[in-house]
């Protein structure tokens, strides 16, 4: 009941699904469109778990009274705040939208940018040519680099042999590159299938977690 | 709540999330705190309206009453974290999820896989498309042999392949250093421009 059940309606669902697709028009009113709602409409009503889980962890360090307790607060006030008034008034309101824009893009737009410092410093750290391996990844890297901004072009002119530096970035780009992005993608997909494979036919059950 | 009031939170945020560069400190953790809390509120807001509600609103009350039995498995989730006796109940929604997915991608999966894989052996006609297959051979051969193996054939080919994602992954590498200091640039461009009015773009 406890981990049998969801094994078998696991094996089952996805029986269906696949049978649905196969047989029935890809349709929104046809099964395969309901069935598309259905998981649509589960994944909805699970909307407040992040918050249910944010609630649960900060409410731990609340209640421990760990380092930084109060900003855990913090963080739920506002939180609960937020969304309260998000869910009254809709995302469309100028004031909600109002304080959307005055944090979330600036903060997240730093906090990207700020990785721009340890990048740098981690590939000075990283960026030793002990190896082929090493001298090939740093030498891709700095020429995708430099033929990105001008003074590539000023170095070797586009105009001049082989394109220049942009064109020798653009061969490594559309040939070796492209190439291994693909290689990569059959590689995960063939992953991914055997993994879709086992959990169909209940060999991996961990998805379920423990107990 | 005026644009002038808007932009000087900015600063305020900006300065504070690079303060972190110097130290942390507690400047920067309120900021930090300030924007999890809004992006989880945030994501709530935005899956209600347009999720949770235009079902309940175009569908349920419309006569789309099947959407009840998923709505309340799907309820059964938030048991994840009820006390331990209780908690094996989340697994049913889950089991459900994971099989449409799972029956989803057995339908629909393979055939871009073909496309890709019919795509690599189309057009040989110059050395470019050699290489590319060759490459992407080796690549494959790569990922197949992950265990191993003391044939030569197959470990001079992971080596090519090894090479080859190296230069890749420097790719990658650099355009990710880039489009960070383009975030970078943005940021400086903002609190120089917008806010000091020291720079003016054309």
């Amino acid at each position: 009941m406890k981990r049998q059940v969801p094994i078998i309606l696991t094996t089952v669902t996805a029986v269906i699904v696949f049978f649905s697709i196969i047989l029935f028009k890809p349709d929104a009113a046809g099964w395969p469109g309901k069935f598309d709602r259905m998981r649509q409409f589960m994944a909805a009503v699970m909307m407040f778990m992040g918050m249910a889980n944010m609630t649960r962890v900060h409410g731990s360090v609340i209640r421990k009274k760990d380092r930084n307790w109060m900003f855990s607060v913090w963080l739920l006030v506002i939180m609960y705040v937020y969304a309260i008034f998000g869910l009254i008034v809709g995302n469309t309101n100028t004031t909600y939208r109002w304080f959307y824009n005055a944090f979330i893009p600036p903060i997240n737009a730093t906090m990207y940018a700020m990785v721009a410092f340890y990048l740098t410093s981690a590939s000075f750290k990283a960026f030793r040519a002990r190896t082929v391996d090493a001298a090939l990844m740093m030498a891709c890297a700095v020429w995708v680099m430099i033929s990105n901004v001008p003074v590539g072009d000023m170095l070797w002119s586009s105009e001049s042999w082989l394109g220049g530096m942009a064109g020798v970035r653009d061969w490594i780009v559309s040939v070796p590159n492209s190439a291994v992005s693909r290689g990569i993608a059959v590689g995960s997909f063939l992953g991914g299938f055997a993994t879709q494979l086992r959990i169909f036919l209940g060999l991996e059950r961990r998805h379920l977690g423990q107990g | 709540m005026t644009p002038e009031v808007q932009t000087w939170i900015e600063v305020i945020a900006t300065l504070a999330i690079f303060s972190f560069l110097i130290k942390e400190n507690p400047f920067y953790r309120f900021f930090e705190y300030t924007v999890i809390g809004l992006s989880a509120a945030h994501s709530v807001v935005m899956t209600w309206d347009n999720y949770t509600k235009p079902f309940w609103v175009n569908g349920i009350m419309k006569g789309e009453y099947y959407l009840l039995v998923p709505g309340a498995i799907a309820l059964l989730y938030y048991f994840r974290y009820a006390p331990p006796r209780h908690q094996w109940l989340y697994r049913y929604p889950l089991a459900l999820i994971m099989g449409y997915n799972i029956g989803y991608s057995l339908a629909y999966e393979p055939r871009p896989f073909m496309v890709q894989l019919r795509g690599t052996f189309e057009g040989l006609k110059d050395l470019n498309s050699f290489v590319y297959l060759l490459i992407f051979f080796g690549v494959v051969v790569y990922f197949i042999f992950t265990f191993g193996n003391k044939s030569p054939g197959v470990n001079r080919t992971r080596r090519l392949a090894r090479y080859a994602m190296m230069m890749y992954f420097g790719v990658a590498f650099g355009n990710t250093v880039q489009g960070r200091f383009s975030l970078l640039l943005g940021r400086l461009l903002f609190l120089l421009g917008d806010w000091l009015g020291l720079v003016k773009l054309g």
